[in-house]
């Protein structure tokens, strides 16, 4: 299982849940697992196949070069982040 | 008393004895520039070539009625004219990445010529292009304008009214938990968060709370926005222009022009000053689509008044920030309410102000809101670390009071909460190895804090920040000539030295002299795609590239040397630039003398290099800042300044120095002067360089760095960027100095005469 | 449309004759019709001093001059300042000390400093930054630039003595 840590923003989405367990290998198996459980949570994160703009993903704390394709392990912490812009932590890498 | 940890694995490694980093050879293109030789984007001369202007508008917010361009065209020597109607519908409006901030599409055509409304005074409606200059201003004052005034809204507060007149009735705020209900001024409302904020305050000894304001201010490089184009009968467009971006430029012009990447060349020309203000077109569009109506390339500059009218300044902003410490001086819990002004279309660096905000400090409990809102004014652009010197200001000034509070001095209460590897921000990143810890000591060290300063109305400051960097992409090929002299053929445009530091770099791979390198920036017909330079990425990722070359290099010079020799690749050696049988000593050849042997060993030795780094290293800095204070005119003098920063690895220390240098003189002056003032109805009062006012030689003296080098672990020379943050300390820096000379706290800028004489209550 | 004036001027040491407008700034003179580029425009209004040359000797923002001003004049553009491949000592110290980064005020920096030196060699630190106040730089924060400004007067001591 990985750990999604959910931002405050999508928490009334889950419960108000902080932190959520899920299978998956990728950021992207375990988004749709999450989304499986929780559709109010997936239809805020999904557009059809496509995730919505404006999201970023950091694995135990670095950002996700490959966004969605990155491969996860057990016991990995995938947070939800809003997409930052500005030189700072590329939003490209992310959508 | 406080018993400071020195932070856990925070030792660093000895520096490799490096032969040529951290040396200072003049630049390659040096001469060039100090002759008066090198080509700016302005200086292009092509046969036939037009001259374009533009028509702007005179008001800040208005419905475009009508716009009646025939007595224009009817004006001899006016070739051509164009209103938005020229520019192709779109059929998306996807969101274009470039690099340092981006936009949505429809919103930079709408930019470009407005269309149903005007959303700032400036913005521009029409262009011209004529046989010179002044008979296309003439034609401009021929075009009639009918427009329906509306109301402006310049403060960014009253935006977020829901009364408030909207610019767009289209526009929603967006934020992670989805779109509002009804339209907005608000773009954007985002949120950080840790810990638990309530419980956080609850355990904090002493919380103080402020409200802070910046203004908007502009990059102010020296060289107006400039665009030349071509546009051929086969669509193909060549496009001369300087900007920080080639290569975004080029996708900027494929979406708006619906013109396919590889039709359009776009050839990077020297660049006058960019510092995030030279990444969004403006004029090249234009001039595109002036030269495919007129069959005639045509050249296009902007005059000052429209750079600081119509090009993107950074965002003013409103910070409400409330922190508590413990007795002893831990920093337990921060909230901020953060407000930053878009100009006219989403665009303002929010996100990375957020992240920078509290970037150098641990702190458990954090919840930060922010919103991006739009006002009259021109759409924002990126400047030097975008969004993180006003977010400074306000968490910097604050931490100084705070200190003062707890009775520690503002360097070791910055040093007991220092924000290190391991440190979780607020914004979910987890700190690599960083020289935030090394910055204050330094700083606590340094001749200049420990020198005395006694005199009535003088006061002292510091404050520290962090620009967390960038990675980007870059791609370059290295050729090795059969003299044994390298040419270096580089996509990312040079701004202020990037052509000696990617020339280092190789000669230090390669082991051979740098003045052997070659190095220079092509345009996107002749290297592969390169993000812009920009977020303090060029000397990082350039380099990378430069290092994956040089090892392809490496590579096949061993492969050659080991079919001359006739032994296996593993018994050569290559070190100094110098090739060695291990197996036989008597067999050696130098750098040079294989690259002679090199056409009849296999062919042309070329190295290329296209990494894609994942990790940057976030550069720390803290300055410390002497002010005087006169308390007659209300004038600051800058007495002392000393700028401490970690720079990784100083690959050529006198650009390090002057990146510092350049990034103080900028905070100084938005620090005390630089401010975008607006009358009621939106119209820039200080629309020159005189009034804009930023500093001169006189305002400033000579400006002392010390260079920390904790080297990035994730580079192969340890190199993190170096612009960006020195801008980041220095308006919370002057402003502590001004409050600990004068006894009074200042919170929102600029400290002009003006605003100390009314601080110090002597005008109203 | 355009009455077009004669000139006679010597620029850079070469008489030179060329047409203008009245209207049509030195600047704009230099730049378009001569294709002397060095001098750069950065305001238009004189407020930048990215388009310093000499005039006579004297230091002059080239926007503010009428181009038909410098009828019997003499005119030293950046382009006149080396000589051959022999730099000026102001453009080696700038090249030195690194006092350019992007290097579009550095011609009119150059001029300014020339102008400077050519009537005090030996000018104090605040006096370098009083005489180049009028010429703005937003890279290099004018630390290197006074720096090498000093260098160069030291320099061009040394060669005197
Ligand atoms: S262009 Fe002449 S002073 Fe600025
Ligand atoms: S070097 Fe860029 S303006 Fe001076």
């Amino acid at each position: 299982m990985v750990k999604v840590w959910i931002p405050a923003l999508l928490r009334p989405l889950v419960n108000g849940q902080v932190k959520l367990a899920v299978e998956g290998s990728t950021v992207r198996e375990a988004l749709h697992n999450l989304s499986t459980t929780y559709p109010n949570l997936g239809a805020r994160l999904w557009d059809g196949q496509h995730l919505r703009p404006g999201l970023a993903f950091a694995i135990n704390g670095q950002i996700a070069p490959l966004g969605l394709s990155q491969t996860i392990n057990t016991d990995d912490e995938v947070e939800i982040l809003p997409a930052i812009g500005g030189g700072t932590l590329s939003p490209a890498s992310h959508r | 008393m406080i018993i400071e940890e020195k932070p856990r694995q925070q030792e660093t490694p000895a520096k490799p004895a490096y032969k040529v980093i951290g040396t200072r050879p003049v630049r390659p293109d040096g001469v060039e520039k100090v002759i008066g030789r090198a080509k700016y984007g302005a200086d292009i001369d092509l046969p036939g070539m037009l001259y374009g202007k533009v028509l702007r508008s005179p008001v800040a917010h208005a419905y475009i009625r009508s716009i009646d361009t025939s007595a224009a065209e009817k004006l001899p020597g006016v070739k051509a004219v164009v209103t938005s109607a020229d520019l192709p519908r779109l059929s998306s409006n996807e969101y274009i990445d470039m690099g340092e901030g981006g936009g949505q599409l429809q919103d930079l055509h709408d930019n470009i010529l407005a269309s149903r409304k005007v959303l700032y005074k400036g913005h521009a409606i029409a262009s011209v292009a004529a046989t010179n200059p002044h008979i296309a201003e003439e034609a401009l004052s021929l075009i009639k304008l009918d427009l329906e005034e509306l109301p402006p809204v310049l403060d960014p507060l009253e935006a977020m009214r829901e009364d408030a007149p909207l610019l767009d009735d289209q526009r929603y705020t967006e934020s992670l938990a989805g779109r509002s209900s009804k339209p907005s001024n608000i773009a954007r409302h985002a949120q950080h968060a840790i810990g638990d904020i309530e419980a956080g305050f609850a355990q904090a000894d002493v919380i103080v709370e402020r409200e802070y304001r910046t203004s908007m201010v502009h990059q102010g490089y020296i060289e107006p926005q400039n665009g030349t184009a071509l546009w051929d009968a086969d669509d193909h467009i060549t496009v001369w222009t300087s900007t920080q971006g080639a290569f975004s430029v080029r996708a900027e012009l494929s979406k708006l022009l619906l013109v396919p990447l590889a039709q359009i060349r776009v050839i990077p020309m020297e660049i006058g000053g960019g510092f995030g203000g030279k990444i969004a077109v403006y004029l090249e569009p234009v001039a595109a689509l002036l030269s495919r109506k007129a069959g005639r390339p045509v050249k296009m500059t902007m005059t000052r008044a429209e750079v600081l009218e119509a090009t993107g300044p950074t965002s003013g902003t409103y910070i409400k920030l409330k922190m508590g410490a413990k007795k002893d001086g831990r920093l337990i819990a921060a909230q901020a309410y953060m407000v930053y002004e878009s100009g006219a279309y989403p665009s303002s660096p929010l996100g990375a102000g957020m992240s920078c905000m509290l970037g150098p400090y641990d702190i458990p409990n954090v919840l930060i809101d922010g919103y991006d809102v739009v006002v009259n004014k021109p759409r924002t652009a990126a400047y030097r670390a975008p969004g993180a010197p006003a977010a400074a200001f306000a968490a910097e000034s604050l931490v100084d009071e705070l200190a003062g509070k707890v009775g520690l001095d503002p360097l070791t209460f910055r040093r007991i909460n220092a924000s290190k590897l391991g440190t979780r921000l607020a914004n979910g990143n987890v700190l690599p190895r960083v020289g935030n810890y090394e910055c204050i000591t330094a700083a606590m060290e340094s001749e200049h804090w420990n020198a005395p300063l006694s005199a009535p109305w003088r006061g002292r400051g510091v404050a520290s920040g962090v620009w967390y960097n960038w990675g980007g992409l870059s791609s370059l090929t290295a050729s090795v000539n059969a003299d044994g002299s390298v040419t270096l053929t580089e996509g990312s445009t040079d701004i202020g030295g990037s052509r000696a530091t990617a020339a280092m770099q190789l000669a230090e791979a390669l082991g051979i002299p740098y003045e052997s390198i070659h190095p220079f920036v092509a345009d996107t017909d002749n290297i592969g795609y390169n993000d812009v330079t920009g977020g303090s990425r060029t000397t990082f990722a350039t380099g990378w590239a430069v290092y994956e070359a040089a090892q392809q290099i490496k590579r096949q010079l061993i492969e050659r040397a080991a079919r001359l020799w006739e032994c296996s690749e593993t018994d050569v050696d290559y070190t100094n630039g110098v090739l060695t049988c291990k197996t036989n000593p008597d067999l050696r050849l130098s750098f040079k003398e294989m690259a002679e042997k090199a056409h009849s060993t296999g062919g042309t030795i070329v190295g290329c290099g296209n990494p894609s780094p994942k990790q940057f290293g976030p550069a720390f800095a803290t300055h410390i800042v002497d002010v005087e204070v006169d308390p007659e005119t209300g004038k600051v003098q800058i007495l002392r300044y000393t700028a401490i920063q970690d720079v990784g690895t100083a690959i050529h220390p006198s650009y390090v120095e002057g990146q510092i240098q350049g990034g103080v003189a900028q905070g100084v002056g938005w620090a005390l002067n630089e401010v975008y003032d607006y009358d009621e109805q939106g119209r820039l009062r200080n629309a020159s360089l005189l009034d804009y006012r930023q500093p001169t030689t006189l305002d400033l003296p000579m400006i002392d760095t010390i260079l920390v080098e904790v080297p990035n672990p994730t580079h192969p020379y340890g190199v993190r960027g170096v612009g960006e943050v020195p801008i980041v300390p220095p308006l919370a820096a002057v402003a502590n100095a001004i409050a600990h000379a004068t006894g009074q706290r200042f919170l929102k800028l600029p400290l002009n005469p003006d605003a100390v004489l009314r601080g110090l209550g002597k005008i109203k | 449309m355009s009455n077009y004036v004669q000139v006679e001027t010597t620029i850079n040491d070469e008489p030179i004759t060329f047409l203008c407008e009245p209207r049509q700034s030195l600047l704009e003179v230099l730049r378009e019709t001569l294709k002397l580029t060095g001098s750069k425009e950065g305001c238009n209004n004189g407020n930048c001093g990215a388009c310093s040359v000499l005039l006579d000797g004297r230091l002059v923002n080239s926007c503010l001059v009428l181009a038909v001003e410098v009828a019997g004049k003499s005119v030293t553009t950046i382009e006149g300042l080396a000589h051959g491949d022999h730099l000026h000592p102001l453009q080696k110290t700038f090249l030195e000390h690194a006092a350019l980064q992007c290097g579009i005020c550095t011609p009119g920096f150059l001029v300014a400093a020339k102008a400077l030196l050519d009537h005090n060699p030996h000018p104090s630190e605040h006096e370098i930054r009083y005489w180049l106040s009028g010429n703005l730089c937003r890279c290099t924060g004018y630390d290197k630039i006074v720096r090498a400004v000093q260098a160069a007067a030291q320099e061009m001591e040394a060669v005197a003595r």
